[in-house]
């Protein structure tokens, strides 16, 4: 049924909200990462159904940490259970639902100090967090509109609609400084209002981003739905990675569903307002994330993005004035026009206010989605909330901003994770992907590896990015081989800063910024594998030469039984060898040492 | 055995044709989707009818099914397989499951088999990370297992 105003929206939350009184809600994680949410979910009922407990079992989103899957919350008694199995059924209705007892085994051990804890509110590195935009993560079934409806959802946009000028909107925007969440940080009032005031007859929404899609799509869509009532189009899209199988079909779920119940489509909410979004499918290419290369994708043309004059707002898809904005930056614009841009501006920085979801991984203990004010140090995104490096060894970089981010070391751990602070360390806030490395691995080859990936990745329009980047790889491959010359330095810096300087769209812009970032920081290692033909990380195979070191070695023959050309020798409880003939430096003795005996010399 | 082929069979390229909006260039995506879906590829003259359908040089056509790697203009093989190359499926192994897919299926990346059986491909990150490494069989995610061990498995009895 349509929902034709604002009372009948409130009245819709109070009915979704009150669906399940009397019963205990029991959510089962069913994101992408969770496997085997789905018999768990199964279990649980038919173990209730037999107990004669009543429940309500319903689905949730992804929280952001699928390496804790699959998730089970009691939101009702803040419980927080990882690493659900079907069998642990019994348990969770009699135990943890009946008596509020979680088993050791299914709560959350903490990364850094080992304690086990259960409850939501204590596990350190969700109670860390600041989630705005990921407000409902896991809190809802991103397919359930009424879910979603309870939470709140479409409830700033009701207020926007009936309440507030469009005018008054862009005002609103504009003054809590929120920036545009897809990379480049452009802040989304200014865009809004170039919009509303280009010339032209009718306009486009557009959303883009698969992460907050796949996590809460209504709240996407409100945002959009206020961008689009702000700049007054009349017609939207959502552009998602075809190959993202979950996030097309919760879009398009959510795009029915909200539409048949009139919370988009013609006369919004009983107003004068019509908003038609549709579902637009891209590539999984990297430059199908650029701004114009969205758009021209959209329009059915090879993604290739275009001079940035005149800028979207103006001449955007099929010619039109366009906002393209991240799906990031839409779920938090509610939350903006909701609680007003004073209560925004209360987290982040001044320049950045508000939060940034960054995408935790590599060498780090606790990985996935974490959401965090701007401004917020490296260090305490690393050693707070991912509980510091994994294993036994110690950090020695992160890649800040995703494949085109830069190389940060130990010395910019204090840094502030927002755009001025990282820009001046050749970072980017970029994707938000902050990929930890350890001291096992080699600045020079991650630099190769990025940087051969992004030439793969070049949409091929211009020639800096196009040619410069195949010759940054192929100098850094020759380095990483051992053919490297002293002169090669000099030649890749000059290279990086005619890509950096000369290509055309943002991700030419930054992809050199691996080869500069990791030149600036570890130049030493650049120099070890150029002049004295070795790499100090232990990676490179053509540098590397391993040797055990006696004195550390238990003889517990470990390095032996994974050594994959049997150059290991030596007797249990006597220190082993390694035959430097028949090694072939793979390292997998060194990921399995646990007495740090294999050294690099 | 003679070389397997797939059947472009008259009916379902004109069923993919009058699904499509008449002289609606933003179409093209969709219609390549569509192509690719039915029969594993673009063929070259279902590329020419589309241009025709939507009123598009079929250079347009060639032009995008040449720059998305979810288009191809050779048959793929009943599985596709795409290993993850994002940075944390690198560090889990993932070259060495590429590699054991590659020489046990005596393909090159981005190669099929001759029977048609298998396709080998790399893709960029696919936010599973958590995973590592991964891989996409026909579109649904594998992974959290070593990787000869999966390669031994994505492969079934195939050696």
């Amino acid at each position: 049924m349509k929902l034709d105003g604002r009372e009948a929206f409130s009245r819709a939350g109070e009915a979704a909200r009150g669906r399940d009184a009397g019963r205990t809600v029991v959510r089962v994680c069913r994101g992408g990462g969770c496997r085997g949410g789905a018999a768990v979910a199964a279990a649980i009922e038919s173990t209730a159904r037999e107990a004669g407990t009543v429940l309500a079992v319903r689905s949730a989103g992804c929280h952001g940490c699928c390496d804790l899957g699959p998730v089970v919350t009691v939101p009702a008694a803040g419980l927080f259970l990882a690493g659900v199995k079907p069998a642990d059924a019994p348990e969770i209705v009699t135990k943890v639902i009946g008596a509020g007892e979680v088993p050791d085994r299914l709560a959350v051990k903490d990364a850094a100090t080992k304690k086990r804890f259960a409850r939501e509110a204590e596990i350190p590195f969700l109670a860390g967090q600041t989630r705005i935009g990921l407000r409902n993560a896991g809190r809802i079934d991103p397919a359930d509109l009424d879910d979603a409806i309870a939470a709140g959802t479409y409830g700033a946009a009701a207020k926007a609609l009936t309440t507030m000028t469009p005018e008054q909107v862009i005002a609103v925007i504009e003054a809590s400084g929120l920036r545009g969440r897809g990379g480049a940080g452009f802040s989304t009032g200014l865009k809004w209002r170039a919009c509303r005031e280009a010339t032209g007859d009718d306009r486009f929404a557009v959303a883009n981003g698969t992460v907050l899609l796949e996590i809460d799509p209504h709240a996407v869509l409100e945002g959009l739905l206020i961008a689009a009532y702000a700049v007054g189009a009349h017609e939207g899209f959502v552009f998602a990675r075809a190959d993202s199988a979950r996030a097309v079909a919760l879009v398009k779920g959510a795009i029915e569903t909200a539409t048949a119940r009139g919370l988009l489509g013609e006369r919004i909410l009983g107003t004068d307002f019509s908003f038609t979004v549709r579902l637009a499918l891209g590539g999984s290419e990297f430059v199908c994330g650029e701004s114009t290369a969205v758009l021209r994708a959209i329009e059915g043309l090879v993604p290739e993005p275009r001079v940035k004059y005149p800028r979207s707002a103006e001449r955007g898809l099929f010619g039109r004035p366009t906002v393209l904005d991240n799906s990031e930056t839409l779920a938090l614009v509610p939350v903006v026009v909701a609680r007003g841009p004073e209560e925004f501006r209360k987290v982040g920085t001044a320049e950045s206010p508000g939060t940034k979801v960054l995408n935790l991984g590599g060498r780090v203990r606790q990985g996935g989605l974490f959401e965090v004010p701007f401004g917020t140090t490296l260090r305490t995104l690393v050693f707070g909330l991912g509980g510091g490096v994994a294993g036994k060894r110690r950090f020695k970089a992160a890649m800040v901003g995703g494949p085109s981010g830069g190389i940060l070391g130990e010395a910019d751990l204090d840094t502030p994770l927002d755009y001025g602070p990282l820009a001046a360390r050749g970072a980017i806030v970029g994707s938000g992907n902050v990929m930890v490395m350890d001291d096992h691995s080699c600045p020079v080859d991650v630099a190769r590896y990025f940087t051969h990936s992004l030439a793969a990745e070049s949409c091929g329009k211009c020639v800096p990015c196009r040619e410069g980047l195949h010759h940054l790889a192929e100098i850094l491959t020759r380095i990483t081989l051992g053919e490297g010359t002293p002169a090669d330095l000099p030649r890749l810096r000059a290279l990086a800063r005619v890509v950096a300087d000369a290509s055309l769209c943002g991700l030419g812009k930054t992809a050199p910024n691996v080869v500069l970032s990791t030149l600036d920081r570890f130049e030493a290692e650049y120099r070890a594998h150029v002049e004295d033909r070795k790499c100090p990380g232990g990676v490179c195979r053509a540098l590397t030469k391993f040797e055990i070191d006696t004195d550390l070695c238990e003889g517990c023959q470990a390095c032996q039984k994974v050594c994959p050309t049997g150059a290991i020798s030596g007797a249990k409880k006597q220190p082993h060898r390694i035959d430097p003939e028949i090694c072939t430096a793979c390292g997998m003795c060194r990921t399995k040492c646990k007495f740090d005996a294999i050294t690099v010399v | 055995m003679s070389e397997p082929a797939i059947v472009i069979d008259a009916k379902r390229v004109s069923d993919l044709l009058d699904r499509l909006p008449a002289g609606e260039a933003s179409a093209l995506p969709e219609a390549l989707r569509a192509a690719q879906a039915a029969f594993r590829h673009v063929p070259r003259e279902v590329a020419a009818a589309v241009a025709r359908r939507l009123s598009v040089p079929a250079s347009r056509v060639f032009g995008l099914a040449t720059f998305h790697g979810e288009f191809s203009l050779f048959p793929k093989g009943e599985v596709v397989l795409k290993v993850c190359t994002g940075a944390a499926c690198h560090g889990r192994g993932a070259p060495t499951l590429l590699d054991e897919l590659l020489s046990k299926l005596g393909i090159a990346s981005g190669g099929t088999t001759k029977d048609l059986k298998f396709t080998v491909e790399t893709t960029n990150c696919v936010g599973a990370c958590a995973m590592a490494p991964v891989v996409s069989v026909n579109g649904e995610l594998r992974g959290n297992a070593e990787p000869s061990a999966m390669a031994k498995e994505l492969l079934g009895g195939r050696s």
